[in-house]
C-alpha cells in the first residue's frame, strides 16, 4: 500500500513536469519573432528558401536589380502576406514579411482592422513612428511594425533594417 | 527489498532526466539563435535618438568643407604649370561643390505642389517635423535646407524594394487616377521607406515645395559590381542649367562607408552635380512628364 502511494506520488509529479514542459515550448514560440505561416517561421534577417517545405505556391513574384544591394531584390506574394529579400553572397534574406489578411492576427489578437488603441493596449505604447508606420524595435535593427491610416491598421508585419 | 529499491532508483533517475530536460527547455535564452523577444522600453527609443542626432551634426561639416574647398582654389593657382594643369580637374570638381552653394541659394524660388492633396498633406507635415526636430532651423540658407533634407534622407529612410512593387499600396490615394510618381511619394512619406524610385520622387515634390525646378528621370546606372542597374533620380534646373540629385545611390555610398569604416562621411557624391557631367554613369530613359 505505502509503495503504491509513493509511486502514485512519483507518477503525478511525473505528470505535473511533462505538463509545464509542455506550457514552456508554447510559450516560447509564441514569443518568438516573426509570423509563422503554420509551418515556417518568417523571421527578418533569416535566410529564405521559397521553395522550402511548408511554404506555399506564390500568387505573385517579382525580382529587380537592385539599387542598393549587390545582387537581386525579391518580393513573393503569398495569399494574406508578402515577402521581401535582399540578396547577400549565398542567398535571399528576409527584409520584411508583410501581413495584409484580416484573419491573420499576432499571438495577442492584433491585426489588419485593430485600431491604434487597441494597438497600445497590447503592444504599450514605446514606439517609433516614421510616417505612419509604428515600429516596436526589437534590437537595434529588427522591428514589428503596425500600418495605420486614419487609427486602424491597414498592414502589420515584421521588418528590419537593411543597411 | 531489493527490487523495491531498484524500482525506487529506477523511478528517481527516470525524473532526474526529466528534470534536466525540463531545466535546458526553459533555460533557452530565446535571443539566441536567431530567435528575438520583445525588449524593455528602454531599448527601444534608441534608435530614434541615433538618427536625431546624426542629422543634426552634418549642416555644420557642410560648412567646414565649403571653406577649405576655397582654400584649396586658391593655393593650386600658384603652382607650377604642370602641376596646375593636373590640378585644374580637381579644382574644376570642387568649383562645383562650391558653385551648389551658390547655386541654389541665388536661384529665383517658385513653390509649387503637386496638387494631389495627400501628398501636398504629407509634405506640409514632413516640413513640420523637419522644423520640430531641429533638422531646418530658422536662419538657414536655402542651401542648407537643401542639403538638410538630402541627408535626412540618405540616413533616415530604410530601402525596401517591395514599396516598388505595387505603387500606392502605402497611401489612400487612387491607384487609377494618382500618377506613379505622386504614389512613389506619397508611399515614401507615409512609410519611410523605399527604393530609388520612391527617394526620387519624394526628394523631388519637397524640392517643388521649396520652390526649385526639379524633375524626374529613369534609366539605367552603374552598378557596385559592374553592369548596369534600373534606377530612377532627379535634376533640378539651377542658374539655366540641370544638376543631378540622387540620394537613393547617395545612401548606398554613405552606408557602404559607414560598414567600411570611413572616417570622412559620404553623403554629397552625387548632391547638385552638373547633368552633362554625369553621362559616363548615368543612361537617361525616360523624362517623367510628372
Amino acid at each position: 500500500m505505502k509503495r503504491f502511494k509513493k509511486n502514485t506520488v512519483i507518477a503525478a509529479l511525473m505528470a505535473v513536469m511533462v505538463v509545464a514542459l509542455a506550457a514552456c515550448t508554447k510559450k516560447e514560440t509564441a514569443d518568438t519573432f516573426g509570423y509563422n505561416n503554420g509551418s515556417v517561421l518568417l523571421t527578418p534577417g533569416v535566410k529564405f528558401n521559397a521553395d522550402a517545405e511548408g511554404m506555399p505556391e506564390t500568387t505573385a513574384y517579382m525580382e529587380a536589380a537592385s539599387c542598393y544591394f549587390d545582387g537581386l531584390d525579391k518580393v513573393f506574394t503569398y495569399e494574406g502576406y508578402e515577402i521581401t529579400t535582399y540578396p547577400k553572397e549565398d542567398g535571399d534574406y528576409i527584409q520584411d514579411v508583410n501581413i495584409s489578411s484580416e484573419t491573420i492576427k499576432t499571438d495577442k489578437g492584433i491585426g489588419v482592422g485593430s485600431t491604434l488603441d487597441e494597438v497600445e493596449a497590447s503592444y504599450g505604447s514605446d514606439y517609433t513612428v516614421s510616417g505612419k508606420m509604428y515600429e516596436y524595435y526589437q534590437d537595434n535593427e529588427k522591428y514589428m511594425y503596425f500600418f495605420i491610416l486614419n487609427d486602424v491598421v491597414q498592414y502589420y508585419g515584421y521588418g528590419m533594417d537593411v543597411k | 527489498m531489493k527490487k523495491i529499491g531498484i524500482k525506487r532508483a529506477s523511478f528517481m533517475m527516470f525524473f532526474l532526466v526529466m528534470s534536466m530536460i525540463f531545466a535546458a527547455g526553459c533555460g533557452k535564452e530565446p535571443d539566441k539563435g536567431g530567435e528575438i523577444v520583445l525588449t524593455s522600453e528602454a531599448d527601444t527609443t534608441q534608435p530614434a535618438t541615433e538618427k536625431e542626432t546624426t542629422t543634426q551634426t552634418d549642416t555644420s561639416t557642410e560648412e567646414t568643407t565649403t571653406e577649405t574647398v576655397t582654400e584649396t582654389v586658391t593655393e593650386t593657382t600658384q603652382e607650377t604649370t604642370e602641376e596646375v594643369t593636373e590640378t585644374v580637374t580637381e579644382t574644376t570638381e570642387y568649383v562645383e561643390e562650391v558653385k551648389a552653394w551658390d547655386l541654389l541659394n541665388n536661384e529665383p524660388l517658385n513653390p509649387t505642389t503637386s496638387g494631389y492633396e495627400e501628398l501636398d498633406r504629407l509634405i506640409e507635415s514632413y516640413m513640420t517635423m523637419l522644423e520640430n526636430e531641429g533638422t531646418l532651423t530658422e536662419g538657414m540658407s536655402n542651401y542648407q535646407k537643401v542639403h538638410s533634407i538630402y541627408v535626412w534622407f540618405i540616413k533616415r529612410i530604410t530601402y525596401n524594394r517591395g514599396m516598388n512593387v505595387d505603387a500606392g499600396k502605402y497611401s489612400t490615394s487612387d491607384p487609377a487616377t494618382t500618377p506613379e510618381e505622386v504614389l512613389w511619394a506619397t508611399d515614401l512619406l507615409n512609410t519611410y521607406q523605399g527604393c530609388c524610385y520612391n527617394y526620387s520622387s519624394a526628394f523631388m515634390y519637397i524640392m517643388r515645395y521649396l520652390g526649385y525646378d526639379a524633375h524626374l528621370l529613369s534609366g539605367q546606372v552603374s552598378s557596385y559590381n559592374g553592369g548596369t542597374t534600373p534606377h530612377c533620380w532627379v535634376y533640378v534646373n539651377l542658374g539655366g542649367n540641370p544638376y543631378t540629385f540622387d540620394p537613393d545611390v547617395d545612401m548606398n555610398y554613405y552606408w557602404r562607408g559607414v560598414k567600411e569604416g570611413s572616417i570622412e562621411e559620404k553623403t554629397d557624391t552625387l548632391f547638385c552635380r552638373r547633368m552633362e557631367d554625369m553621362s559616363y554613369f548615368y543612361t537617361i530613359e525616360k523624362y517623367h512628364e510628372n
